[in-house]
């Protein structure tokens, strides 16, 4: 009955001219956040992206609150403004004091959340933000996306992505081996300053579908993922981002055949899952095959001592 | 027992921040502030569960259920760190979502759980007034000031108890294994009353001031002493302050008074980052000014003793090509070392080195 609900929404896609849009909502969200979260990963900047998707909430008071309208362009524009505003504070909070950068993320995050929620009381006591629904950011709302929407992520989305396809080789040294990159003459800071932005965009992408408080689990799970299966930065980025991509379809379409129910928290249960498929069956570091690994080690040594104990039970006749 | 309403709301919010920014001292030294982000939102799930094995929202139940998915979270979260799949952060950023997502569909599906999602982000402490406790059916007063207060007996007696192994194994663990004062042992203990301290705090004010509580107070403490114990009495502090003047200004503007006392601990941090001594932004400033001012100083004067002694001239207009300083820089530091009497002027307007200032050049050159 479950399966027939299921396939049922999966027709849905083709026939439900709604849940066309959440699904294409969710998993462009999916690639991109997919695809640039191998970076942040890589980087060992997991959180950054919990900080900056934190930050962004002011963002979108304050433009609700000058632009006055609920056109996801200009919300999605004070987003962006504070998340880099964020990103921007932590790094001067651990480059100018001796505050480690994990006490800097949290700073960033809860500060800069408690005052997206008192923007976001001040526009519901003067009777804005219900109406405009900017409460639906906190866990994402993606059945709220409309087609202008759609393809205003779409916009952004095929901008990232052409950005890192054409930064590629520089984004990829930046990471790996930031002072071989200087030394050949790439202008590293720039290029960190570049891809922190189109990871801000990824995150101000996700706000409409998972929202500001899950959104690091769209950045780090999907690229932990593709990790696991394989070594090669290309194949890492295409793996995650089909991974991404394909856990915001399988999420929209779960959270669509229950009535109420916000799309972020079943995407990430989605694309959570497949990490933890991928713990299991990945062929060189996953635990079913290591373990089959392990008793093939532990059958042929066995094998082996049985075979020198008999040779040397021939050799010596009984001991 | 009549106790005005804005009393309790301050006294919980008090309590809160007195915990939050004790505990906290000790995450932000042992880089472990982000755990306490995760345990926040986690014990979400712990929460739910409890409320559906009860049936009810009994304190005792909830508190139970928040910590075990607090110790869960840990305990996945060094799980997965410590199998080499992930490093600590991503295990963090996976972990504690995936927990607050099951928290957040149990909530918004299970129609019988008394639980807002919003008002799990930030709080409902406008309410903390109505929600008493009674003792056979003798109205004690408020339920959060009597649960926030027995937190508060017992997180500084885990301080001043362990204050010793809590130092130690915070600033040198190794030492602290030495010595046989058990870490891991400590560790655990301080994760377990990170997790009751966010659970009880978050039934209050919400996951995002309990964070705010724990992480920033206790780093802007950290800017203005070396001294652990006065750092806590510090944070602790600051914590307070946040915490009234933060209600202030909710009362006065109308808006959230979660989501203003975490910006007032915000505000006071970000002030503390750039006025505060010694660490402050223009304190540092003004020390690296200083500094390269008196560098500048041994230069200019080396450089008019070495120019005197090959027997070439030295005046303000040649001072900026030969030492590329800007025009206005070296009138400056010349105009400085005539009024020091280290340098007088000739008849022709170039520099001679009198006695102060041969004096001074020796000291450099020593």
């Amino acid at each position: 009955m479950i399966l027939e609900e299921i396939l049922s929404s999966f027709m849905g896609i083709f026939t439900d001219y709604t849940l066309r849009y959440v699904a294409l909502g969710s998993a462009i969200l999916g690639i991109t956040s997919g695809a640039l979260g191998c970076f942040t990963v890589l980087r060992k900047q997991s959180l950054f992206g919990d900080a900056i998707a934190h930050a962004a909430l002011p963002g979108i008071g304050f433009a609700y609150l000058f632009a006055g309208t609920k056109d996801s362009l200009f919300l999605m524009l004070g987003a962006a403004i504070f998340a880099w505003f964020g990103g921007m504070i932590t790094l001067a909070i651990t480059s100018t004091t001796r505050i480690k950068q994990d006490a800097a993320l949290g700073i960033t995050l809860s500060v800069f959340f408690g005052l997206g929620i008192v923007l976001l009381s001040y526009l519901q006591s003067i009777g804005g933000a219900s109406q405009a629904g900017l409460d639906r950011f906190l866990f994402g709302q993606a059945a709220a996306l409309i087609e202008s929407d759609v393809i205003n992520l779409g916009i952004l989305s095929a901008l990232c992505l052409t950005i890192l396809i054409l930064f590629y080789k520089e984004f990829k040294i930046t990471t790996f081996d930031s002072s071989f990159g200087q030394s050949l003459g790439f202008p590293i800071k720039y290029l960190n300053a570049l891809l922190t932005s189109v990871i801000v965009v990824a995150v101000v992408i996700g706000l409409h579908t998972v929202g500001v408080v899950l959104m690091v689990s769209m950045l780090i799970a999907p690229a932990a993922a593709a990790r696991q299966w394989t070594s090669n930065l290309k194949n890492m980025i295409i793996l995650s981002a089909i991974f991404g991509g394909l856990s915001g379809i399988i999420g929209s379409m779960i959270s669509s055949t229950t009535e109420g129910m916000s799309t972020g928290p079943v995407i990430v249960i989605t694309i959570t899952a497949i990490l933890g498929i991928s713990f299991v069956f990945s062929p060189k570091q996953g635990y079913l095959f290591r373990y089959i690994r392990n008793q093939r080690k532990s059958q042929t040594s066995l094998d082996n001592i049985k075979t020198i104990s008999n040779t040397e039970k021939e050799n010596h006749g009984n001991i | 027992m009549e106790i005005s309403s804005d009393l309790i709301i301050i006294g919980t919010a008090i309590l809160v921040a007195a915990n939050c920014a004790s505990i906290g001292v000790f995450l932000v030294l042992r880089k472990m502030a982000m755990m306490s982000d995760a345990i926040s939102h986690s014990v979400l799930l712990g929460i739910v569960i409890a409320v559906f094995a009860v049936g009810g929202r009994e304190p005792v139940a909830v508190i139970v259920g928040g910590v075990l998915s607090g110790i869960l979270t840990i305990s996945l979260v060094e799980l997965l760190y410590r199998s080499g799949k992930l490093k600590q952060d991503s295990s963090i950023g996976i972990i504690f979502p995936f927990l607050f997502a099951i928290g957040v569909i149990l909530v918004t599906q299970a129609g019988n759980v008394h639980i807002d999602v919003q008002h799990v982000l930030y709080g409902s402490i406008e309410f903390a007034p109505f929600d008493t406790l009674y003792l056979d059916e003798l109205d004690i007063g408020s339920k959060s000031i009597w649960v926030l207060g027995i937190l508060a007996i017992s997180n500084v007696s885990f301080i001043v108890i362990l204050y010793k192994e809590l130092k130690i194994s915070t600033f040198d663990k190794s030492l602290a294994l030495g010595a046989g004062l058990m870490p891991l042992l400590v560790h655990y203990l301080l994760m377990i009353m990170v997790a009751t301290t966010a659970v009880v705090a978050f039934e209050s004010v919400g996951a995002i001031l309990v964070i705010a509580f724990f992480i920033v107070p206790a780093s802007a403490a950290f800017l203005l002493t070396d001294r652990l114990s006065r750092m806590l009495v510090l944070s602790v502090f600051l914590g307070i302050i946040s915490a009234v003047i933060g209600y202030l200004f909710a009362l006065f503007a109308d808006v959230s008074i979660s989501g203003s006392m975490a910006s007032i601990t915000g505000i006071i941090f970000g002030l503390i980052w750039v006025f505060g001594p010694n660490r402050g932004l223009i304190s540092r400033w003004r020390q690296v000014s200083k500094q390269r001012f008196e560098i500048n100083l041994g230069i200019l004067l080396t450089h008019i003793q070495k120019e005197l002694g090959s027997d070439r001239q030295v005046s303000t207009s040649t001072l900026s090509n030969s030492l590329g300083w800007t025009k206005e820089y070296s009138e400056k530091l010349s105009e400085f070392i005539q009024e020091q009497k280290f340098v007088e002027k000739n008849t022709q307007g170039n520099f001679i080195l009198t006695d102060i200032g041969l004096k001074k050049v020796e000291n450099y050159s020593n």
